[in-house]
């Protein structure tokens, strides 16, 4: 009896031992965002609320919040509703109530702050991490896409290296792929896509079905639709009715000149990504198909979307039809304040163009071909405003850039013919 | 009860992070973010909503009427009618709530790039809920979210928000409960709410296999029922007063600990089954398990949207539904062992072997358990 009062004692040390003061618990608001009803019965939101249960059962436990976190990450990506990142951002904080410094939670945050177009915020969240862990592969991923966001493009490239070299998989590749295309290596550019290809998980579809648009948006900025639109089906293979490959198919048939096709496409994808993007090609689509009051409600969707979340997409729409130059121009400016980059240069450059301003316009130009980036649209756009200079290599621009991808807009590639055309009669004059 | 399933979640984040570390799906836009408190007071719900000001740009054009990229005071009181159009009128209510007439109360600019908005609805019945449609996230961009909190308390008593909710396109019903009332438990009905912690309490008794195989290794040493309830008592009581003071008490389990604790007192019970032949004094031992079992309980209140006052009456229902639970064991339990007591009666040494036998069995279960969650 001695013994088991001894035990006795010993096993109530220890069970008061288990308790600590409450260490604090994750904000309210966070946690009951972060452990929101996923409302739907794919795989993925049965993991939420697996994972969901696991953080209900150990609140004080930050890795159980992180994994919720993640699955969110999962849904956003899955269903393309960027929405899900308020979730995700959630469950980050609510593990960081608990563990500030936890390496999951602030990764996550860093995911958050770069879907918030945050990307200072989230280079530092980065930065932060990789100052203790220098080999994180995520941690480098999102370093590599803040610093590209924010027109860093060396450090970016570094940093995508050094993921690859950490971590050779589909994420590291497909980045690789990516910096090279912009370099305008474009045979790298595929084997390297290739080789993240080779990755492809069964259990894990949507990141090979984006992998898979990726490499077709590289066959369609080559002029090659016909291989654009059959890589386009296979990702359609891996995630059906998903959005990126849905707007890109509808991209592509509108290249192919069947805007029927490119209509039921891009409807679909507007219906499950409602994005400003989309809503410019289907408005392109139907104005081929003469659906001029058609055209111009999608058009007006650009606009109205553009102007809440997407200032780029919307200043390039409206420099692109030749709207409102000098809204276009401010909405471009304002987005420089944030982000940087080839895209964002020509952006700029063909808002300036379009208000006439053609010295500067001329400067951004040559900003954004510095990386030697093969995209039609921006040779046309350098092509354009050098004959504006009164630079006839303009021509050889725009030349290449039909070359390159004949039909790479519908109203660009229009105007880009009639330029060249213009522009050889001048000459032959 | 939490058990730390780090391998399962290794495994998990495996899979989790390619997901992560492919380059992002092309989300061109951030996501923009809105806030709403819904009050409902007799016949009378005010809603206080706060918008970044560039989506209710895109909405109403006319906030920008000079297109100088920002909203004066000026341009926000030439946007009445519109705000109301867009958003006051867009708040649509269930048809048992009769009619419910809005008007836009005051709107005005917040610090960054907020913009507020104040509404009233008044409505022809004195409702208790209210079922309300925000079709104003229809008019919003893709991905928007609103996040809706309801206030509570005996009219705003605590001034208090319970559970809020995340509404976006699709998703845009919000149940918004009278504050006459006090509460959660008092606005869902208390019987109802009750009984959902009640039945939360004994499903996670059932549920959790650890807890199941430890009240099973305490029965089948068998002995006196006195010592044998005694013993099950003990547990009950150590169990109650750890759930208690994690719920309430400002203690928290280290999680790390209590799964692998857990694990090492079923391992104990089994092994101990070996060396005592009666109940007699296993309250002992019993009790302070019961403590760790408690603490495994910990997180189960705390994902319910509970004013301190009604957390009492929570535990109660709680702790009533874990021993309800623990009851229902120890009576299916109890006879199976009691059967093959009698079953081998005539034969003591083949009762010993096959309840020993089965207590190896548990003490090598609470082992790999043991080893499982601290791996």
């Amino acid at each position: 009896m001695r013994t088991r009062h001894l035990l006795w004692m010993v096993l109530t040390c220890a069970a008061i031992a288990g308790c600590h003061a409450r260490p604090p618990s994750a904000a309210s608001e966070s946690r009951d965002l972060c452990l929101a009803e996923p409302d739907g019965g794919a795989p993925v939101d049965d993991a939420i609320r697996h994972t969901q249960g696991q953080a209900r059962k150990l609140p004080t436990e930050p890795h159980s919040w992180s994994l919720v976190g993640q699955g969110w990450v999962r849904k956003a990506r899955m269903t393309t509703d960027p929405g899900f990142y308020v979730n995700v951002r959630a469950c980050a904080e609510a593990a960081l109530v608990v563990a500030p410094n936890n390496r999951a939670a602030l990764q996550l945050r860093g995911l958050a702050l770069m879907n918030d177009h945050r990307f200072e915020e989230a280079r530092g969240v980065a930065d932060d991490i990789l100052s203790r862990e220098p080999n994180d592969a995520l941690t480098l991923g999102v370093q590599s896409d803040a610093l590209l966001e924010l027109g860093r493009f060396d450090e970016a490239a570094a940093a995508s290296q050094r993921m690859v070299d950490v971590h050779p998989d589909m994420a590291s590749y497909s980045r690789a792929a990516y910096f090279r295309w912009l370099e305008g290596d474009t045979d790298h550019a595929k084997l390297f896509m290739r080789y993240a290809l080779n990755g492809r998980d069964i259990q894990d579809r949507e990141p090979t079905a984006w992998t898979f648009v990726q490499a077709a948006t590289m066959y369609w900025n080559e002029g090659d639709y016909e291989g654009a639109d059959a890589v386009l089906a296979e990702a359609l293979k891996w995630a059906p009715d998903y959005a990126p490959a849905l707007v890109g198919r509808g991209r592509v048939a509108i290249s192919l000149k069947r805007p029927q096709q490119a209509i039921d496409y891009l409807d679909k994808a507007y219906a499950k990504s409602p994005l400003p993007e989309t809503a410019w090609l289907l408005g392109d689509a139907r104005e081929m198909v003469g659906d001029h009051a058609g055209a111009a409600k999608e058009y007006a969707r650009v606009l109205r979307d553009g102007r809440a979340t997407d200032r780029l997409t919307l200043g390039l729409f409206l420099a692109t039809k030749g709207l409102e130059p000098e809204e276009a121009l401010r909405l471009i400016d304002t987005e420089r304040k944030t982000r940087g980059g080839v895209y964002l240069d020509d952006a700029y450059a063909w808002a300036l163009y379009r208000t006439g301003r053609i010295g500067d316009a001329r400067t951004a130009s040559d900003q954004a071909l510095r990386l030697g980036t093969r995209d039609a649209r921006l040779l046309y756009h350098a092509g354009a405003i050098r004959l504006a200079a009164g630079d006839v290599q303009g021509r050889d621009l725009i030349r290449q850039a039909l070359r390159l991808n004949p039909r790479f807009d519908w109203t660009a590639s229009n105007e880009a013919s009639r330029m060249l055309a213009d522009a050889t009669l001048s000459l032959a004059r | 009860m939490p058990r730390c399933h780090w391998r399962v979640e290794l495994v998990g984040i495996a899979v989790v992070l390619a997901t992560l570390l492919v380059p992002g799906v092309a989300h061109a836009h951030a996501v923009g973010t809105s806030r709403g408190e819904y009050a409902l007071q007799g016949r009378t719900l005010t809603v206080r909503l706060l918008f970044a000001r560039a989506e209710l740009v895109s909405l109403l054009p006319e906030l920008d009427g000079d297109r100088d990229g920002s909203v004066s005071d000026r341009e926000l009181r030439a946007a009445w009618p519109g705000l109301t159009d867009a958003i006051v009128a867009r708040i649509t209510f269930d048809a048992a709530a009769g009619t419910c007439r809005g008007t836009l109360q005051d709107a005005a600019l917040e610090e960054g790039d907020g913009l507020s908005i104040g509404a009233a609805y008044l409505c022809t019945s004195d409702p208790q809920t209210l079922a309300a449609t925000l079709g104003f996230l229809d008019l919003l961009p893709h991905g928007h979210r609103h996040l809706a909190a309801v206030a509570a308390g005996a009219s705003g008593n605590t001034g208090r928000s319970v559970a809020p909710g995340i509404a976006y396109i699709g998703h845009a019903q919000l149940t918004i409960t009278g504050t006459a009332s006090n509460g959660l438990w008092a606005a869902m009905g208390l019987g109802r709410q009750a009984g959902r912690v009640f039945r939360l309490g004994v499903t996670r008794v059932l549920t959790e296999p650890d807890h199941l195989v430890f009240l099973i290794a305490l029965l089948l040493v068998g002995g006196r029922s006195r010592s044998l309830l005694f013993a099950l008592m003990a547990f009950a009581v150590g169990h109650a007063i750890t759930l208690a003071l994690s719920a309430i008490g400002g203690l928290s389990p280290i999680a790390a600990l209590v799964g692998p604790a857990i694990a090492l007192s079923v391992a104990y019970v089994g092994a101990e089954n070996w060396f005592v032949t009666s109940a007699d004094g296993r309250w002992l031992v019993a009790f302070p398990f019961g403590l760790t079992h408690g603490l495994g309980f910990a997180g189960s209140l705390q994902q319910m949207p509970l004013a301190p006052s009604q957390m009492p009456l929570a535990l109660a229902t709680l702790t009533g539904g874990a021993e309800a639970g623990q009851i229902a064991v120890v009576l299916v339990a109890l006879p199976l062992v009691l059967l093959c007591r009698r079953l081998c009666c005539q034969q003591p040494r083949v009762a010993d072997r096959v309840l020993k036998a089965a207590s190896a069995v548990i003490a090598v279960v609470g082992l790999w358990w043991f080893v499982n969650r601290i791996v």
